[in-house]
């Protein structure tokens, strides 16, 4: 099975090099100034071991977190639309979504999040309202996993609760779908999933991180505005970011509810 | 002569029945693993846990296409996720076997990939790399409807063009001298 | 100062999620517990002039508690789970609507009771006279006992006298705890007051109360017997009402000023609310209308003596215009909170349709079924004071 696959690989690999050579295209002749590292068996077999869906033990060490850097984002779009492919959420709902922030030089407020920012930005229509932007920012939004959670609270039949590993979680066989948590939510990440019928929110993709991987929005992410981590693990990047001079906040504050989502430098002015 | 009590004892057997439906009920409906962890049903953490991924990392990708994996490590791509362009790697291959191609966007498609991020846009950091497309085109004095691909290789933007400057500048220093 | 420019909420919350049907559930909570409380006024605290109607309190909320949860079921996304409610409470939280699902199984079960030792006596005596089905229904209903002994009435109202003292608090408990659902929402600053249990509490007793006159007057004008109607009765119902409305009134009202006063950033955008989207359904309808016109209408029954024939026909107007003003509070406070959007920059929407699985439609249902209950209910338990009831009070 393993020379298989790697006959195969060799092979297409090979196929597909002098295709690129043949064909002239730059890609195909910058190949040559690259040293040609043949596949090792070693980096197929980590590949095969990296796709199988092994789940680690539940850590209720860890001390995870969520930092979101707003100065890094650029409103792509790429965290929602991988979030809604990993989590087959429901068009027109959302479990992540990207806010644009726009203050005109009247310290006029502008927000707005057209498909939860999934389909990106343009220009237009603020421009049409606005004449001379002062300061404009994105920000992403996603479940805080607050401390103390509002929503596990109010769960009349206890569906939603806090794991010993500290996500807050929903047991989707278990909720009745009365939408106390959605409005208990401070922070409106909860709905009710138009197809399981049940509520649903972001879970920081428990299933990933449980298979040791980042969640899918973080892991889409191309400016690295989105950082997930132990804070106990003092080389992760959260932890450096946390116990460093930045300046971190957390969305309203004064309801108590202690998010584990934290931003750099939150403009004053996001809700 | 009835005795008048009866209908109250009966009543009170009545009530003490209703009470034991609920706890019976209650007993029997009480999911096997709640309490497991706390007070909920213990099982559904592990049901989460093993849903299946959709997207991988792009350790998934470098498997079977190292030569890829290598030209972006040392571009400014080198952090972008190989599925955020082309699609979940769940929709592509299997373990290390592949069942269905990945979707390569050509063409206006390409173009908007490109300008999701690139595009000016109001919001966007100043720092990051932006264009007008329109006048980008026009600058470079190349046609409007060039694809990005044809200056850029997606997976290192200015590995070309860094080439083509050090051999200009290349010839100009042999030309001076 | 930083001015909003824009109408923005967040994409989960454009519209509101609790739909009319999470209005009429505490409309008709509400309405069970204010016409317990007059049956409680007769049958515990023996106000003689409420006697005539005790009975028909009992049965009329009896009508209303039956379909309390069925708004709530036609809500659930899993109504087949509504269960878990009693079976894995969490009282852990504790969650308020979690402690709802036995407050009201309680109750129910403590008016049941209540109405079956209250009927027992009378209900023997039909179980002779009746026959068929209904000779049945009679007989499981006093558990195939046939007593008619004094010893026997004494038991029953030395019982009733006691579940109607427990049901007392009950009653309160029930409509308030329906308060406590919204008052607990930190989220929602329109909901999130102390009082909120309190307005509940009265506001219900408001709609009781109102239900009793309208539906007494009225059954007994479609039956053809409103000589039988006690202007008594009516007089005391109307001067409870004005009393109950006053309250409710007064604590609706404190609760914008004190929020008004206060003055925070809370306060602007509850104001911006009941000027813009809420400011037909609460200034106009709520307040204006429904509340400033009855309470002068009632202060004038209450306090003139007016002739039989005007407290027959205003009586019953004004009652039906204090049951839509409680109408109009809940969907003030049930939509009006989620029109308010977390964001803090604007307003969701909610427009009703006709025939949506939650729409108007079902909701004219919901409130007309219970009344076509009472009119079943009326088959076996006789809404009015009987001849014997009449005997043994003597």
């Amino acid at each position: 099975m393993r020379t298989k696959i790697t006959q195969e690989y060799i092979d297409r690999d090979r196929r597909s090099f002098l295709d690129k050579v043949f064909k002239g295209t730059i890609g195909g002749s910058l190949m040559l100034m690259i040293p040609m590292h043949s596949p090792l068996f070693a980096e197929v077999l980590n590949e095969e071991k990296s796709l199988k869906d092994t789940i680690d033990p539940m850590n209720p060490n860890a001390n995870y977190c969520f930092i979101v850097d707003v100065s890094g984002c650029i409103g792509c779009g790429n965290c929602c639309v991988a979030d809604r492919k990993e989590n087959d959420v429901p068009e027109g709902q959302y479990r992540t979504w990207v806010e644009r922030y726009v203050i005109d030089m009247m310290n006029k407020v502008y927000v707005d999040a057209p498909h939860g920012g999934e389909k990106g930005y343009s220009n237009i229509p603020i421009l049409d309202t606005i004449k001379e932007v002062k300061e404009a920012f994105f920000v992403p939004k996603l479940c805080n996993m607050c401390d103390e959670p509002s929503c596990t609270q109010v769960c009349p039949v206890a569906a939603t609760f806090t794991t010993p590993d500290g996500f807050v979680l929903i047991d989707k066989e278990h909720c009745v779908a009365c939408g106390y948590c959605v409005q208990a939510c401070p922070y409106g990440v909860r709905f009710i999933n138009e197809e399981r019928k049940t509520a649903d929110k972001c879970t920081w993709c428990y299933h990933r991180v449980r298979k040791g991987k980042l969640p899918a929005c973080v892991n889409a992410c191309p400016t690295g505005a989105r950082k997930f981590g132990d804070l106990n693990d003092k080389e992760s990047e959260v932890a450096k970011i946390y116990y460093s001079k930045s300046r971190l906040s957390v969305l309203k504050k004064e309801l108590g509810n202690e998010p584990q989502l934290y931003y750099i430098d939150l403009h004053g002015e996001v809700v | 002569m009835e005795n008048p009590n009866r209908f109250w004892i009966r009543l009170t057997v009545v009530f003490v029945g209703i009470i034991a439906v609920v706890v019976l009920g209650r007993m029997a409906m009480l999911p096997e693993s709640w309490g497991k962890y706390g007070y909920y049903r213990g099982d559904s953490i592990e049901e989460e846990a093993q849903r299946a991924m959709k997207y991988g990392t792009n350790e998934s990708c470098k498997g079977c296409h190292s030569e890829v994996s290598e030209l972006k490590s040392h571009s400014a791509h080198q952090r972008l996720s190989c599925e955020m362009c082309h699609a979940p790697v769940s929709e592509h291959a299997k373990g290390s076997n592949k069942f269905a191609v990945m979707p390569t966007k050509k063409g206006k498609e390409q173009i908007g990939l490109c300008l999701s991020c690139h595009q000016k846009t109001i919001g966007r950091p100043e720092k990051f790399p932006m264009i007008d497309h329109a006048r980008h085109l026009a600058a470079q004095k190349v046609k409007p409807s060039h694809t990005c691909d044809q200056c850029h290789t997606v997976h290192a933007p200015l590995e070309n063009i860094n080439h083509v400057k050090d051999q200009r500048s290349l010839k100009e220093a042999l030309n001076e001298n | 100062m930083v001015t909003e420019a824009m109408n923005y909420v967040f994409p989960n919350d454009a519209h509101a999620h609790w739909t009319l049907m999470i209005v009429i559930y505490p409309y008709i909570t509400g309405i069970v517990a204010g016409a317990f409380i007059v049956s409680a006024l007769a049958h515990v605290f023996n106000v003689r002039s409420l006697m005539p109607i005790a009975k028909f309190a009992l049965i009329f909320a009896l009508s209303w508690l039956l379909f309390v949860t069925a708004p709530l079921l036609n809500h659930l996304g899993h109504p087949e789970r509504a269960l878990n409610m009693l079976f894995t409470p969490n009282f852990g939280g504790p969650s308020m609507m979690s402690g709802f699902g036995y407050i009201y199984m309680s109750y129910s079960i403590l008016l049941i009771f209540e109405i079956l030792f209250i009927y027992r006596y009378e209900m023997v005596l039909l179980k002779e006279k009746s026959s068929g089905v209904k000779k049945f229904i009679y007989n499981v209903l006093t558990l195939w006992t046939n007593d008619r002994s004094p010893e026997g009435r004494k038991i029953d109202h030395k019982v009733a006298f006691v579940l109607g003292a427990i049901g007392i608090p009950l009653a309160s408990m029930l409509h308030g705890y329906v308060g406590f659902i919204f008052g607990a929402v930190k989220t929602v600053e329109w909901w999130f007051t102390p009082l909120m249990p309190i307005i509940f509490l009265l506001s219900a007793s408001v709609s009781g109360v109102a239900g009793m006159i309208l539906f007494y007057i009225v059954i007994k004008k479609i039956t053809g017997r409103m000589d039988e109607v006690s202007t008594d009765t009516i007089k005391t119902l109307v001067k409870l009402l004005w009393t109950f409305f006053i309250l409710d009134f007064l604590f609706e009202m404190i609760e914008i000023a004190v929020h008004a006063y206060g003055g925070t950033s809370g306060w602007h955008h509850i104001s911006s609310a009941l000027n813009g989207p809420l400011e037909w359904s609460f200034w106009t309808m709520q307040v204006k209308v429904l509340s400033i016109i009855p309470f002068f209408i009632l202060m004038y029954l209450s306090l003139r003596n007016v002739s039989r024939g005007v407290l027959m026909l205003v009586a019953p107007l004004v009652s039906l215009m204090l049951l839509a003003q409680v109408l109009f509070m809940r969907w003030n406070v049930v939509i009006g909170g989620q029109l308010m959007a977390k964001s803090e920059r604007g307003f969701a929407t909610y427009h009703p349709l006709w025939f949506e699985k939650e729409g108007i439609l079902m909701s004219i249902i919901l409130l007309v079924a219970p009344i076509v209950t009472l009119w079943l209910l009326s088959r076996i338990f006789p809404l009015w004071e009987s001849e014997s009831d009449r005997e043994h009070s003597a």
